[in-house]
This record gives structure tokens, sequence and C-alpha cells, in this order.
């Protein structure tokens, strides 16, 4: 339980323990139609490590935060200058080119949704290895071959040697995902950012993808965020979470919290939203009606307040702050805020009305 | 003539599909598929990409001739129907396609989409009439008239996946044909859409094949699931006992596979079970026999030679594997 604090709550007491901290990041995209507020003041960290999974709907900034971390951004995006990116002690706001050089696939790397765009199409996967080998370490060209091969290996990738010389589009899209995560490991990487990795893989694949990202955490102690917006996933590889939602972070803490006492109306909606294979059900499923709001004139209020079925006044007027639920487990919700009337009265009010939709 | 509720609405019978891959190899995307599905009733087809399941669905809506068998909807053979009866099915029997942003023309405006159907068969009087029907299938998936005027790109992915839907319904359809019609949609969104087609169901008894890949969105919506692996049918039966008593080994891993959103279960799943090692073998000149046995945990010689037979486990639910032979 100790251990959760650190991760999910906002400052960290000490340094050591932290491997990445985001401080308030906000990204913007200048656009033809105004300025679009993708990120608007993310905060969490990491310890060395450490799974966390963030959550959310596509446009809530969840790969948009993970390309801040990565230096990623490129324009029209901005990053805000005031927020803070802390990786190992270091603003990556004073890294310089080189160290820029040594941080992007050498201590943090990222693994993509699609790995046919992410690969190169025209160069052999052994030399995409390989060249992430060479770029961080002298090694020999050889020594680089050797250590690609076995990485392939490691992966689960059979007759590795005869694989190091295909070109992507010989590879089926499992073979592909897990050339990426060679590519992610070859430096030993302290950090690794999946963004949605299994999303275009069919679910026999995702099992085995997941297994081999879990295995390579556990072996090389590396930290991973992972992106994602399938519930299962979450359960499956994360210990701590957070939950986006246009922009911001609605609910954190550890993913037993969560899943047993979502304590934000959205989270508890998406849970609500699938159903389980494992279950059978005959109710109607959790609908969050309407769409996510627009983030060029992004509202005042709470974001998710025009699709909550507990919607008060206060709610369309002023953003929530954060109410701590103990051992790291924070939502911003109105309905926490102790001026509210009791929760659990308005959750049983709304649900005899008709249904908690 | 039998009675209707008894009889099944589409009947598919051995149907087979291969592509001509040239130099004499073959495709086998659908191999020797038979079932039937009853007036109302919605039947789920599941399998990993490649399996066949999509062009299972293009075959019975008569977009694709088939290489072998046939396929009957209310007892007559698509394939032979006369020009009249092949419009009514054309009006009867209709599709809900995956992508809601290639599957809509950009250039016609929403009730356009919606009211092409409704001129092409005919079911209007006049231009009011015309009018009516299109703002009443709009209201009943959820838009409102002022969206009429629209075009596509005005709506998000699950918006315009409700028009898809009710160009569908404006025909009056007794027979659906949904290619994964939620894969593309976020999953708050995915709700939606799944209660929209579960409450169109109950409303119009509408029968459903439902093409998906999501198990657990099968399980939910489907009265029967049936399995594919590379062409062929694996297994079908009932939805829950599908899912609870699965039959063959293709089915257990599958369902195994499915992630659970509840760390404790999702820890015993991933502590237990049976693990699907390999992927999918290539559907062209598949081999004798079994289909999955290169990849299954059981498989013996006759496997690699003797092609199993669908056989009945348990009532209604079928299994072609050796091991309940």
């Amino acid at each position: 339980m100790d251990e959760k604090n650190q991760t999910t709550g906002a400052p960290a007491a000490s340094e050591a323990d932290v491997l990445l901290d985001v401080q308030d990041l906000k990204v913007s995209y200048h656009t033809y139609a105004g300025v679009v507020q993708s990120v608007r003041g993310v905060s969490f960290s990491l310890e060395p490590g450490g799974t966390l999974a963030i959550v959310g709907e596509s446009g809530c900034g969840k790969s948009v935060s993970a390309k801040a971390i990565m230096g990623l951004v490129k324009d029209p995006g901005v990053v805000d200058p005031q927020s803070h990116i802390v990786f190992k002690g270091r603003d990556t706001a004073t890294f310089t080119k080189e160290d820029w050089r040594s941080y992007k696939g050498g201590s943090a790397s990222m693994i993509f949704q699609e790995a046919l765009s992410a690969l190169d199409p025209t160069t052999r996967v052994g030399k995409q290895i390989t060249e992430a080998i060479l770029a961080h370490e002298k090694v020999s060209k050889e020594e680089a071959k050797k250590r690609a091969i076995e990485l392939l290996h490691e992966v689960g990738i059979p007759e590795p040697e005869r694989r190091f010389k295909q070109f992507p589009h010989e590879l089926s899209g499992g073979m592909r995902q897990r050339v990426m995560i060679s590519i992610a490991f070859a430096c030993n990487p302290e950090l690794l950012i999946c963004d949605e990795p299994t999303t275009a893989l069919d679910v026999t694949i995702q099992d085995q993808i997941l297994s081999e990202i879990r295995e390579m955490q556990r072996r090389h102690g590396t930290a991973v965020i992972m992106i994602t917006h399938d519930m299962g996933v979450v359960a499956d590889i994360a210990r701590d979470m957070v939950v986006m939602y246009s922009g911001l972070i609605v609910e954190r803490g550890s993913v037993a919290d969560i899943f047993a006492h979502p304590r934000h109306p959205y989270t508890k909606a998406l849970l609500a939203a699938v159903p389980r294979v494992d279950q059978s059900r005959s109710d109607e499923l959790a609908a969050i009606q309407g769409t996510p709001p627009d983030l060029i004139n992004p509202p005042t209020g709470c974001p998710f307040c025009t699709r909550c079925p507990y919607r008060m006044d206060v709610c369309t007027k002023a953003m929530p702050s954060e109410t701590d639920f103990g051992s790291g487990h924070r939502a911003s919700c109105w309905l926490h805020d102790e001026r509210s009337p009791r929760v659990d009265e308005v959750i049983q009010a709304a649900s005899e009305e008709g249904g908690a939709r | 003539m039998s009675d209707s509720a008894t009889q099944p609405i589409l009947s598919v019978k051995h149907m087979s599909k291969f592509f001509p891959m040239g130099r004499g190899s073959q495709l086998k995307a659908v191999d020797d598929v038979s079932f039937d599905i009853m007036p109302g009733e919605s039947l789920g087809v599941a399998g990993e990409s490649g399996c066949g399941k999509s062009t299972c669905g293009r075959c019975v809506l008569g977009l694709y001739e088939l290489t072998a068998g046939e396929v009957l909807f209310r007892g007559k053979d698509i394939s032979k129907m006369s020009r009249a009866e092949k419009t009514a099915f054309r009006r009867e029997a209709q599709m809900v396609f995956q992508d809601p942003f290639a599957s809509l023309d950009p250039r016609m405006t929403v009730a356009d989409i919606v009211g092409e159907g409704i001129d092409v068969h005919h079911l209007a009087k006049n231009h009011d009439e015309r009018t009516k029907m299109i703002y009443s299938y709009l209201r009943m998936v959820g838009l409102n008239e002022e969206q009429a005027s629209r075009f596509p790109h005005e709506f998000s992915g699950g918006q315009r996946q409700r028009v898809g839907i009710a160009r569908a319904m404006a025909v009056d359809p007794s027979f659906l044909v949904l290619d994964e019609p939620i894969s593309a949609l976020d999953v708050s969104i995915q709700a939606q859409v799944v209660n929209l087609l579960v409450k169109l169901r109950r409303e119009r008894d509408l029968a459903m094949l439902f093409i998906s890949h999501d198990l657990s969105m099968l399980r939910y919506i489907s009265d029967r699931i049936a399995v594919m692996y590379l062409g062929m049918l694996v297994e079908i039966g009932p939805s829950e006992e599908l899912c609870e008593n699965p039959a063959h080994p293709y089915t257990k891993a599958l369902l195994a596979s499915v992630p659970i959103p509840d760390p404790v279960a999702e820890a015993e799943r991933v502590a237990g079970g049976v693990k699907l090692t390999g992927e999918v073998t290539s559907p062209v000149d598949p081999p004798e026999g079994c289909r999955f046995c290169s990849r299954c945990p059981f498989a013996t010689d006759r496997c690699r030679t003797e092609t199993p037979q669908l056989a009945e486990v348990s009532p209604g639910h079928f299994c072609a594997c050796h091991l309940h032979g």
C-alpha cells in the first residue's frame, strides 16, 4: 500500500524513488480552427520499475502526454514552458541535444500502436534493431548483431537469424509488434511508454504481446507507462492508473482500489460500459450519453458535467479539486466535496430515478 | 410450406468461397460452412482476423458469388432468385459496415443517405412522406431532424454509425448483417450503439448476423455464437453455453485470451488457462485435416489427416473436433 502512494501521489517525497515526475503538463496545438488544448495540466509520477496505466477515450490527451514525455511534440504542438517533465531528477527542459539523444531510445523508449507505420518499410528488421544499439552504445557491428538476435529470441520470435534479414512487410502484425518491443528494449531503457500496443491485434496475439511486455519488464526492471482504452489491459498489466478526460486527470490510484471503488462518475461509467466475457449479463450497458467537449473552448467547470448523470449547478461553474481517499486514490469530482450532499444519497436517488446511465 | 415461425429466415448450406491466388493456388476464405438463423434471432460470428467471418457476411448477402453451396433466404436460393425476388431480398436483408468513415458517401447529406433506400424501393408515396420517414428513422437512432441536412463529416464516429444503422433500417429489413459495427468506436460510444441495436432488435424482431472479434460483446448481444477458424466453422452453440462450456480447444483458447476488466479475475486468468502459441497459418492452400492442429496442444495424427465434422456435444451446441467425435 505504501509504495502505491509514491507512484500516484503528485509531488514525490524523495527524489531517489522517482524515475519520472510530470508536473502540470500542458500541451496545445495551434490549428486554423483555433488553439486546441489537448493536455490541460496533468501531474503524475512513476517509480523505477513501476507500471502506470493511462486510460481514456480518443482525444483525451493520453497519447499527447506520452509524446510530450518523449519530447516528440512537433509543430503545431507546443508544450507549455511552465510544464515540468523531470526524468531522474533532471528537467527535460534543460536537456541539451546530446542529452535528448541518449534519452530518446536510450533511457526512455516507446512502442506505438501501428507497428507497420512505426517501422521503416525499406530496412531489414535486423538493421533497425542494430541501428538502435549502435546509436547508443560503443559496440562493434558483430556484437550489435549478436545482441539483436538475442533480443528477437527473447521476445519469442522463432528462427531469429532468418527474421533478422527480413523486411517488416514479410512479418505478421504480432511479429512486427515483437520487433518493436525488441527495438524498445535494445538499450535497456529505464522507462518504456506503450501507446495502445495491442489495439490493432487479435486477442490471442494481444495476450502473447502483453505477457511478452510483462516478462521483459520483469527481466530488465523497466518502468512502464501503458496507454490504453481497454480496462481489461489495465487490469492485466498495471499496478497504478490515471483516468484522463478532456486533457485532465479525473481519477488516480492503484488499479485494485479504482476497480473496486471507482470514485469519479466517468470511471464508474467506463467500467460499467463493457460486458465481461466471463459473466453473463442481461441488463442494458451503461452508455455515456453525448460526446466529450470541444477542447478549443474547454468548459470552465468539470469537463464531464454535460454527460454526467449526477450533475449539480456547481459542476458547470467551477473545476472541482482532488479529493483524497487514502493510499494515493484521488478523484476530482464535486460529489466528494464536503459541501456536497451525501454522495451515496445522490447516487441512490439517481439510480432509483431510472438507472445509472 | 412449413410455419414461418419455425422456418429459418436464413439457411446457409455447405457454403464455400475460394479466391484464386494465381498459379492454381486458392485462398479458402470460407470452406463448407452451414448454419441457420431463425427470424428474430441474433447469431454472432467470432474469430481472428483472416478467419473468413467478413467474407461469410458478404456471401450471405449475395455480395460474392459462392464457389460451392447455397444460401437460402426464406427458403429461396438467393443465386436463383428472379429479378423481383432479388429486389425484395435486397430490401429485406441489409448491412451495417465497420468503418463509419468509409461507408457513407461524403457528398450526400444524411437525409439523402437514409432516403436512398426509400427511393430505390419506392417506399414513400410522395416527397412529404419520404421526408417524414427519414425524420422518423433518424429519431429512431437518436439523431434529430436538424441534422438531416448535414454531411457525414460533420458527425462524430458514433453518430456516423447511427446514420449507417438508420440507412439500413430505412427499408424496414427483417435481417441485418453487422460487420464489426462497433470496433472503430470508443468504449463509451460502443455501449450507445450496442444498446441501440438491442432496442431495435427487440422492437422490430430483427434477425442479425453480428460479426465481431469481441467475444464479450458477442456474449452480450447474440443468442448463439459461431466460432470460425481459417474459413471453417469449428463451434456453434447458445452464447451462454458456449462461453461457459466451450468444447473446441480453439474456442477455449480464444475465451482464455480475453483480458478481464477486474484485477483479481485477470490475475487468475493470466496464471491459469490454455495459452495459444503461434499464429494463424495462411488460408492459402490449407493442409488436410483440422486447420487448427498446428496450434492445438491436443493434436494427434488423426487431426492431421482427417477433417473433423460438426457433432452435437450438448443440445444445440455443435463442435468440430476429434476430441468430441
